[in-house]
């Protein structure tokens, strides 16, 4: 942002200069002496929040552990309550619901919740340029994997989750899927923390007038030319749906042969609307819909049209869970550090993801939290062993791998 | 303007210093303040282009996004398609339009005001209503059109898909082809002087020869102006492209800029820079050509010998009368069945929904806390705009046409060259400059900021359209207000502005429009507490946990409400004001006989 403030004043006065000399001023006009340097500015002096030292997550805690934990909450819980709010980016996974569910949060710890939404993929740029110039005006994010890992954190956007976190109840990872929490900033991780687990069995919407879902035992089956243009997709090559990609790719049963076929051989309908995709499913235009169709599709099923992305088994290369928008990361230099680190830690409790649940209609990563309210479609079946995307070490490599071979075989056939 | 010695060469002697006067200081402030506003987001996408450094890297030049960029799959055959759809739309909508905005104004066709409000109402349409209501009249599969047509004897379907070349074409018929071409041209077809019309006549030709040799050459200007404000907005238009064309494998240059920002994180913009930066080819030729059909020739046809009148359709009045609201219908009705009586049904179209109809999206647009801020927000950012843009860029029009500064073509060709960007690349620049100079970083986060960015977003209609009149307007109109003793503030508020007023008011109320439904070039600089209806819109149209098109047509409504209402106030008062027709030829033919001059400036 130097060069590009540095830009637009040698352009306003460049061609100033140019004007006043072409229009007949004074050629030697005074020089106007360069703007100031523009101060960082002085961040408010607030109560910096303490780490938290790092807790042995198997240690129950004891009465006295418990005492200095209802205290240090308290003190942060007051702290926040003195900054007065919080100011969070809310996407993806975390949806329209989260309006009316967050009043809860406000009205019982009196933190009011300045929230926006939209894209990460606008918000992105936008929190960068902000921050090279100077200002910050985030506290939280929960949005997808993407732009995290790939930009925010190169982008020193954002700052380790891990040493803000002290609820016992966050800590103890017997409450959490595969007993561990799950971070997906690799190496490191502390960054990036997934929230939303939903079970998927394939990833695959069908009509239920045409289709029968037994004749789909392997995603192999999917490649029989009688499904041939009949498939409809949300365009892999985009961002949203790019967990469903790697998921094919990184599956040793499947890989590049069984994507690239898919790719070329199939004749797929492709479109960016999922909405579009889905109706055109309903309407029996199409027989399988796949590649992120499961929200719209579910919507026209709880309508009665002839849909379901729910298969009646898993298919035999196994199913995956991906935290997809579900992912939750604080921002360095935050404008209120107190209510940051107090929400995260809400956030990951019990309380805090029986409200991301309400408010996404996924099932939350934590094993101790009640389903309701949860889309039955998006809760893990407890016999299979899923596919946890997006916590490999290479993750990032296998997934732009997996985006090559999908471009290029859409390109091959003109797509 | 440097004075040189009398031998032409710039001698040792001294040279004498001429004062600037005040056209050098006005003309030097608006180049650098449009100048800076417009280029500077320009030039900072552009140079950034060329920067292939990762976030907190070292700045590493190349030329890469741009290969990258034309060297993508089918990128030339997008740039064909694009043509192929924007001839195959202009050349059947274009003339459509000059001869409804000729009918409306020059023929005593009946309700010939209503008739172009209707057009304005159109215009004030969200396209995205329109294309979803002829996908359910014209699929090939469920379309209502071929259903029925597939009860006729012998006819076991319909023929239409609008799912093809023709159906995209025919959706920006429907969309905003016609209706805005409509809007922007009838106020300069009102502003012609009958004695031209009447002197072909004399001379035995035809109303339709009259037309064709007399009416449309001298509304060139206007004419050139619409067509071209169309032409570099080619690559902007994608949305009909992308739900229509896709699914068929048609791709546009639009969606290929568009694919660059959302098939890869973070976005290749550099990329989306390199091809939307073939617009500035397109500038390159728009500049000079409109310059020269503009000064090649005298289009004064308000003058202080004006004569009003308009041509009478006799017998052809039913039909012509019949035609227009045929066309209005099928302009409007669509669009405003799918937001209305969608907005009623659980999903959109969709009769075998249970239950098919509901409240439920009323209730849940009113519940959201949003919307009333937004709401508000719209009002006050539209508002201002309506007000302050049709003033602020008749001044600059006034500057482009009525003085001989020098600079003008330099300042004329910077606001073609806002165009170059497409929205969401304009928007991100628009945040840079924003971010990046002290004197707009206060104003960030502020309404402010909003407003501001909206006012300028209509600086080229604006002027380019108020230019169009300014040469319709004979100078000595102005002449006789100053040698009366008029200064130019009371000339230009005195004379100026009442024979602009239905101008004016068409310039506010299409910026009341374009401000109340933008997104892209606001997006990056509001947030919710300066979101606006169009934002919250897109909001429900994005969303992940399903799109909510039919929330999104509530807001939509209270949008179009907001603009129509603010249109019939602002109609009401000023077409009282400007130049008027209400009375046929025959009857200017009476009046010239016997009483002199007929002059009807009101």
């Amino acid at each position: 942002m130097k060069w590009t403030r540095l830009s637009m004043i040698l352009i306003a006065g460049i061609a100033g200069a140019l004007l006043l000399v072409a229009c007949g001023a004074d050629p030697t006009p005074t020089p106007t002496p360069p703007p100031p340097p523009t101060a960082t500015p002085t961040p408010v002096p607030v109560a910096q929040p303490t780490e938290a030292p790092a807790p042995d997550p198997t240690a129950t805690p004891t009465p006295d552990a418990m005492a200095v934990f209802e205290a240090e909450k308290a003190e942060l819980l007051a702290a926040a309550q003195e900054e007065g709010e919080l100011q969070a980016f809310f996407c993806c996974a975390l949806g329209d619901g989260t309006a009316d569910h967050i009043r809860d949060f406000e009205d019982k710890y009196r933190i009011k919740v300045v929230f926006s939404g939209g894209s990460s993929r606008e918000q992105a740029p936008k929190v960068i340029a902000e921050r090279e110039a100077g200002q910050y005006t985030l506290d939280v994010w929960s949005g997808g994997l993407n732009p995290a890992i790939p930009t925010l954190i190169p982008g020193g956007v954002i700052r380790p989750l891990k040493p803000l976190l002290f609820f016992p109840e966050v800590l103890d990872e017997s409450g959490w899927y595969d007993n561990r929490l799950h971070w997906f900033d690799q190496p490191d991780n502390e960054y990036v923390i997934g929230w939303n687990g939903s079970g998927t069995t394939a990833g695959i919407a069908y009509n239920t007038d045409l289709v029968d879902p037994n004749e789909i035992q392997s995603f192999w089956d999917l490649l029989d030319p009688k499904w041939k243009g009949k498939i409809i997709i949300r365009d892999p090559r985009e961002v949203g749906s790019s967990g469903t990609t790697a998921f094919y790719y990184m599956n040793e049963q499947l890989g590049e042969e069984w994507l690239t076929r898919m790719m070329t051989e199939m004749d797929l309908t492709l479109t960016s609307n999922a909405r579009q995709a889905a109706e055109q499913l309903a309407l029996g235009k199409f027989h399988l819909c796949m590649w992120a169709c499961g929200r719209e599709v579910q919507a026209l099923e709880r309508e009665g049209q002839p849909v379901n992305d729910v298969m009646p088994h898993i298919l035999a290369e196994g199913a995956s869970i991906s935290p997809g928008g579900g992912a939750f990361y604080v921002l360095d230099r935050p404008p209120n550090p107190n209510a940051q680190k107090f929400f995260a830690n809400w956030f990951l409790s019990r309380e805090g993801q029986i409200f991301a649940q309400k408010a996404s209609e996924s099932q939350s990563l934590r094993t101790d939290i009640p389903t309701d309210g949860v889309n039955p479609a998006s809760i893990r079946n407890p016999d299979v062993d899923y596919f946890i995307l997006g916590s490999q070490t290479d993750y990032q490599e296998q997934l732009e791998s997996a985006l090559t071979v999908v471009r290029d075989a859409l390109a091959s056939v003109g797509k | 303007m440097a004075v040189r010695s009398r031998t032409g060469v710039m001698g040792t002697r001294r040279t004498p210093w001429v004062r600037p006067g005040t056209g050098t200081f006005i003309m030097a402030l608006l180049l650098i303040v449009f100048g800076f506003w417009i280029f500077a987001p320009i030039v900072v996408i552009l140079v950034n282009s060329f920067n292939i450094a990762g976030i907190n890297q070292p700045t590493e030049w190349s030329l890469e996004n741009w290969r990258i960029a034309f060297s993508e799959p089918g990128i030339f055959e997008a740039l064909r398609n694009t043509f192929v759809v924007y001839i195959g739309y202009k050349a059947i909508g274009f003339p459509i339009a000059i001869l409804i905005a000729w009918t409306l104004a020059r023929t005593n066709i009946h309700w010939s005001y209503g008739l172009e409000f209707m057009f304005w109402v159109s215009f004030m349409l969200p396209g995205i209503s329109t294309t979803i209501g002829w996908v359910f009249m014209l699929d090939p599969d469920i379309g209502l059109l071929n259903v029925a047509i597939g009860y006729l004897p012998f006819i076991e379907h319909g023929p239409f898909n609008i799912y093809s070349v023709p159906g995209i074409i025919w959706v920006h018929l429907m969309g905003n082809t016609i209706s805005s071409a409509v809007m922007l041209l009838t106020p300069a077809f009102r502003n012609m002087n009958l004695s031209l019309e009447e002197a072909s006549r004399v001379s035995g030709a035809s109303n339709l020869r009259t037309m064709m040799r007399v009416t449309i050459p001298v509304m060139i200007p206007a004419i050139t102006v619409v067509f071209m404000l169309n032409l570099v907005r080619i690559f902007q238009s994608f949305e009909t492209e992308l739900i229509l064309g896709t699914p068929i494998d048609f791709y546009v240059y639009s969606t290929k800029i568009f694919q660059f920002i959302r098939f890869f994180d973070p976005p290749l913009y550099g990329s989306a820079t390199a091809l939307a930066s073939v617009v500035l080819v397109i500038i390159a030729f728009i500049v000079p050509l409109q310059r020269w059909l503009t000064t090649r020739r005298n289009y004064a046809t308000i003058t202080g010998s004006f004569k009003p009148g308009l041509i009478e359709l006799g017998r052809w009045q039913p039909l012509v009368f019949g035609l227009v609201l045929f066309l209005i219908l099928l302009l409007t009705a669509i669009p405003v069945l799918v937001l209305v009586g969608g907005s009623f049904m659980t999903r959109v179209g969709w009769f075998s929904s249970t239950p098919t109809y509901t409240l439920s999206h009323w209730q849940e647009v009113f519940a959201n806390r949003f919307f009333l801020t937004a709401l508000r927000n719209t009002l006050i950012i539209s508002l201002s705009t309506a007000i302050v843009s049709p003033i602020l860029f008749s001044m600059v029009a006034y500057v482009l046409v009525r003085t001989r500064w020098q600079w003008r073509s330099v300042l004329d060709a910077i606001f073609w060259m806002s165009t170059a960007m497409p929205g969401i690349l304009s928007g991100l620049g628009l945040l840079w400059l924003f971010l990046g100079t002290p004197i707009l970083t206060p104003l960030y986060g502020t309404l402010y900021a909003l407003i501001l960015v909206v006012i300028m977003q209509g600086k080229l209609t604006s002027t380019q359209l108020i230019k169009g009149v300014f040469l319709q307007m004979g100078a000595d109109l102005e002449e006789a207000a100053r040698v009366a003793g008029a200064g130019w503030w009371r000339a230009y508020f005195r004379i100026w502005i009442p024979l602009l007023m239905p101008t004016l008011i068409l310039i506010g109320t299409f910026n009341f429009v374009i401000a109340a439904g933008t997104t892209s070039s606001i997006i990056l600089i509001a947030d919710r507490g300066t979101s606006t209806l169009s934002l919250l819109a897109l909001d429900m149209m994005t969303s992940t946990v399903g799109q909510d098109l039919e929330g999104a047509g509530i807001v939509s409504l209270f949008m179009v409400a907001q603009t129509a209402g603010i249109a019939l106030i602002a109609r009401k008062f000023g077409l009282q004001l400007g130049v008027s027709h209400t009375r046929t030829a025959r009857e200017a033919d009476r009046s010239t006989a016997s009483t002199a001059p007929a002059g009807a400036i009101h």
